[in-house]
């Protein structure tokens, strides 16, 4: 089968789970120069490269860490004949404590690579847009079970977090080869914050008293917004709230840094290890600022009923709801603010060892962590890559991670001349196995591709000798 | 087809097996299962009295005895009579005539001038009353001067009997003749002056001034028909205060009754027993005059049953007149009925429907004495009469019923309902008890089932020593459960049936009155609780 003839299946959407980057695949795709944006010092199986503007890297990501058909099975029971009963309370068994929903769009604009003898450099500039939104079970539960019957005098937390955040970011990576046995490499970023509203914190919770039924509420919220363009929350009625699209484009305010470092290591011919650790840094935001912040973080709300008492003079009910929710908005009021504010980016780090066990086949076992929302996420990689011709390469894992062990993942790059088209998905048989559908995602491109490391043409028909190979 | 072809093809036919896997389970759902259990708050109250009985008080009022104990007081409006409707100044019109007498004509022809000195008076009406003085609040005065004398002169008017600042109202003018008669026009506002009509016999009702007319001859005849004239006019007046005496008048006559809700109402059932029921006729005067009160009937009925007369009536009441002062004062008397000196207790025992009363109030009832009489703008004389029923008593038995009819009309959804509970805390501070009960019966009267089973108090009453005085508030916490069978059962009532129940509490097991005072309070706190579960098809 010639490589253009699999094209079409390339452009299925692949699917995979979690929350973060999830390039499990792509990491050990030695032949896609966009994989040295998960470990900066892994370089790519090529002299020179560049993407083609806009088309070198899509990247969509969709996922849920909660419901999937999966886990609805789990709360059916057994009807009358064939068919089967849906239990509503069960649901809340197969959530977490706290889930997410998460949807990710990255476009590289410009990517390009250069080696040259131990060194090589690259640079990249990308757009990154996400939206996390992560709701507590605790939310389902007061809503299926009640906050009666056994739940009576315990707290339900609702703990909600949400961030939409947009940014475009100016990478300048560079990578140092010492002895053809080591190589480190990072990768500096310049983050340009564009738009964010960032549900910082929102814990709010109520308690039911058991003697009473009285209602104990807290709330503790603090949400920040900015945009390089306009004032998302706008209370000052004396300044204009114009739409200036120019600056997103231009400027400076809302600058920011990352740092990616990486490092591989040969063991032996056959055997290399490597490590990387992604995205430590900040975006300060300072344009367009507004937040609102609880001006009582601690403050409570006993609601105990309706009073009513021989004082009362008002006998007019729907004044009386009027005035409790006036209360209660006061107790919960919310300072609106035009200050600074800081978020922080998501944190990640692969650990990986490859062994090479034949020529065309090279074995790979990548281990994963990234934090979201106070939680750490893991995750374990196993994977194959087989490179059967210098201009098809392909990688098969598969991925256990965030309670699910069967994520199979596919990555494939073809080469027509100095034409490359690479597809990546960490959960191909997602689509068709509905039943585990939590996420997508899916990335390809297209880079132009040049020369080898080596300066010598390696034989059409086998990958270089001379290739890390698994770096 | 190539190995790769092969593997493509059975993994095609692999996973479109999941996808039929999954949508099969999916089909095969036919019903959703669902329960949850929630609980609120519902009300929190602090009640007194005042709202206890808002259910029957309808036009009565509460009042508060001097030891604090409660009372339920029927009445109705105030009967009053105001001062200036009783006593109102009457506008005024005097005039007079004088002619020169026979020396002062001889004096204006010799010497060429004369000065005339007259008296002018005007004898008051107003209605029968004799008027000794009153300060003016509004009213003016129309004073006009002519004469066909034929002479040139001034006129100079001094009303002693309007005095403003320690000064009479004095009235000038110049007068030339120029052919004809020769006239002159005053107008005043008189607010603020005194007038003392007092100034000579009888002592009231006399209105005088002094006229002073000073001639030049300008050298015309002085003719025996010569003569001059004043006129004057006192309009709209009105008074701040007044003195005199004001007749022998019948000041207040009235005759009302008051509906006794608290024994009238259609729904209660049993007896109340007030101890210490009273009749009380409070007066309120700031007149300065004194009246006699006659009570010509005081009775209690229930229409076409019974109509009974509180007896030994009082003799006529003296009322006391208001004392004079600077600014306005105020006496008040009453005259109570009550066990003491009176059968009212066993009147109201009888539980009487209405309370009526015809009375009456004369003014000046020894006539014209040397006491004379004042008033004020503002003075009133006022008459209260009411039936105090003081929470002093036994209720062994009343009972508060109705039937209506009733749907709950709760279609499908009530079958979502598992049960309910409503979750009561009570602190009593009162001493009775309130018994609440919900019969839920068919159209035909046959009851289904009630909210209480078994029956309870949800008050029960405070604690009582002998003398029937709260020692201890009653408290409770209890629930009331409202389960599936009993949910159908209402569902299918036609009729509801409630019933209260409010009896007193007892002192070692024994009945006796109790007193419930302002200070004791009715805290409760109510929550519900509801189970709900579903298991219906989609």
């Amino acid at each position: 089968m010639r490589p253009f003839k699999i094209l079409p299946l390339l452009f299925t959407l692949w699917f995979t789970r979690g929350n973060a980057q999830q390039n499990f695949t792509l990491y050990n795709m030695g032949s896609v120069p966009q994989r040295s944006w998960m470990n900066p010092a892994l370089l790519p199986e090529c002299k020179w490269h560049l993407g083609i503007p806009a088309l070198n890297s899509l990247y969509v990501h969709a996922s849920t860490s909660g419901f999937n058909f999966s886990n609805i099975w789990k709360a059916t029971e057994i009807g009358i004949g064939d068919t089967s009963v849906l239990n509503f309370n069960k649901l809340l068994n197969v959530l977490d404590k706290k889930n997410y929903i998460s949807v990710k769009v990255e476009q590289t604009w410009l990517h390009g690579g250069l080696r040259w003898k131990n060194h090589y450099f690259n640079a990249n500039i990308t757009e990154k847009g996400a939206v996390k939104i992560s709701l507590p079970k605790d939310l389902f539960r007061f809503v299926i079970d009640g906050n009666g019957g056994q739940n009576l005098g315990s707290t339900f937390h609702f703990d909600l977090g949400a961030q939409a955040i947009h940014y475009r970011e100016f990478g300048f990576g560079y990578a140092y080869t010492y002895r053809d046995q080591i190589t480190v490499g990072a990768r500096l970023k310049y983050l340009r914050g564009l738009n964010v509203v960032d549900l910082n914190k929102a814990n709010l919770s109520v308690q039911t008293r058991s003697g009473d039924y009285a209602w104990l509420l807290s709330s503790d919220v603090e949400l920040n917004t900015a945009s390089s363009a306009f004032r998302i929350l706008n209370t000052d009625t004396t300044r204009p709230n114009d739409f200036n699209g120019r600056r997103l484009y231009s400027g400076v305010r809302n600058g920011g840094l990352g740092l990616d470092l990486g490092a591989t290591y040969k063991v032996t011919d056959k055997l290399s290890v490597n490590a990387s650790i992604l995205d430590i840094g900040f975006i300060r935001w300072t344009q367009n600022t507004g937040s609102w912040v609880s001006h009582d973080p601690r403050a409570t709300f006993v609601f105990d009923g309706i009073h009513i008492s021989s004082k009362d003079t008002n006998s007019d009910f729907g004044q009386y709801i009027e005035n409790l929710a006036d209360s209660m908005i006061h107790t919960f009021r919310l300072d609106t603010l035009h200050r600074k504010f800081s978020t922080g980016l998501s944190t990640e780090f692969f650990i990986g060892a490859n062994y090479k066990l034949m020529k065309k086949l090279e074995l790979s076992a990548l281990l994963y962590g990234d934090f979201f929302n106070k939680r750490f996420y893991p995750g374990l990689t196993l994977g194959m890559r087989y490179t059967p011709w210098r201009a098809l390469s392909v990688n098969v894992t598969n991925t256990m991670y965030s309670n699910g062990w069967f994520n199979p993942g596919l990555g494939i790059a073809v080469k027509g001349g100095p034409v490359q088209f690479y597809t990546v998905a960490d959960n191909f048989l997602a689509p068709v196995m509905l039943s585990r559908l939590r996420s997508m995602n899916v990335r390809f491109g297209i880079n132009l591709v040049f020369g080898h490391p080596s300066g010598t043409a390696p034989a059409k028909t086998e990958p270089a000798e001379t290739d890390p190979v698994t770096f | 087809m190539k190995p790769i072809g092969y593997i493509s093809l059975c993994a095609a036919l692999a996973l479109s097996g999941c996808i039929k896997d999954t949508l099969d389970k999916a089909r095969k759902i036919k019903k959703v299962k669902w329960t949850g259990t929630y609980a609120a708050p519902l009300i929190i109250a602090d009640l007194d009295l005042a709202d206890a009985v808002d259910l029957v008080k309808d036009a009565a009022s509460l009042g508060i005895q001097s030891d604090q104990t409660v009372y339920l007081e029927y009445a109705n409006a105030h009967v009053s009579v105001r001062a200036t409707d009783w006593v109102k100044l009457q506008n005024q019109n005097g005039s007079q005539t004088e002619q020169l007498s026979p020396s002062e004509q001889t004096a204006l022809l010799t010497s060429g001038a004369v000065q005339v000195m007259r008296n002018f008076s005007h004898s008051w009406s107003n209605g029968g009353m004799e008027l000794d003085s009153f300060l003016c609040s509004a009213g003016s005065m129309q004073c006009n001067f002519n004469t066909n004398l034929q002479h040139d002169g001034s006129i100079t008017l001094v009303f002693n009997s309007l005095i403003k600042n320690g000064a009479p109202l004095t009235l000038t003018g110049n007068f030339t003749y120029t052919g004809g008669l020769s006239s002159l026009n005053f107008n005043r506002d008189l607010t603020g002056y005194v007038f003392d009509l007092s100034r000579s016999a009888p002592g009231y009702n006399q209105f005088e001034a002094s006229v002073r007319l000073d001639l030049t001859k300008s050298g015309s005849v002085v003719l025996p028909s010569d003569q001059f004239q004043i006129n004057v006019s006192l309009n709209g007046m009105q008074y701040r205060r007044v003195h005199g005496y004001f007749g022998q008048t019948l000041l207040l006559n009235p005759a009302d009754s008051a509906k006794l809700s608290v024994f009238t109402s259609a729904l209660s059932k049993g007896k109340v027993q007030f101890e210490d029921p009273r009749v009380k006729l409070a007066f309120t005067n700031s007149m300065g005059l004194p009246y006699r009160f006659t009570a010509n009937s005081i009775h209690f009925s229930i229409p076409g049953v019974s109509f009974q007369n509180l007896n030994a009536p009082p003799a006529p009441f003296p009322g006391k007149a208001a004392a004079f002062s600077a600014l306005p004062s105020v006496v008040k008397d009453s005259i109570v009925y009550n066990n003491g000196n009176s059968n009212v207790k066993a009147l109201i025992a009888n539980e009487p429907h209405y309370f009526a009363y015809d009375v009456s109030a004369l003014a000046n009832p020894l006539g014209k004495t040397s006491n004379r009489n004042f008033l004020w703008d503002e003075s009133v004389l006022e008459l209260k009469a009411s039936l105090e029923l003081p929470f002093y008593g036994i209720s062994s038995t009343l009972v508060l019923e109705d039937t209506s009819d009733f749907s709950l009309n709760g279609g499908k959804e009530v079958s979502y309902i598992d049960w309910i509970r409503f979750r009561f805390h009570t602190e009593n501070g009162m001493p009775l008890s309130l018994g609440f009960q919900a019969y839920f019966m068919d159209s035909f009267n046959h009851v289904l089932d009630s909210v209480f089973t078994p029956y309870r108090y949800i008050l029960p009453g405070a604690t009582v020593d002998a003398g029937g005085n709260v020692t201890a508030p009653a408290i409770e916490q209890f629930d009331a459960i409202i389960n599936r069978p009993r949910i159908a059962h209402i569902n299918e009532a036609r009729k509801l049936r409630l019933r209260i129940m409010v009896p007193t509490s007892q002192y070692n097991g024994s009945p006796g009155p109790v007193r419930i005072t302002r200070n004791q309070k009715i805290k409760l706190k109510a929550g519900v609780e509801i189970k709900l579960s579903a298991n219906a098809p989609i």
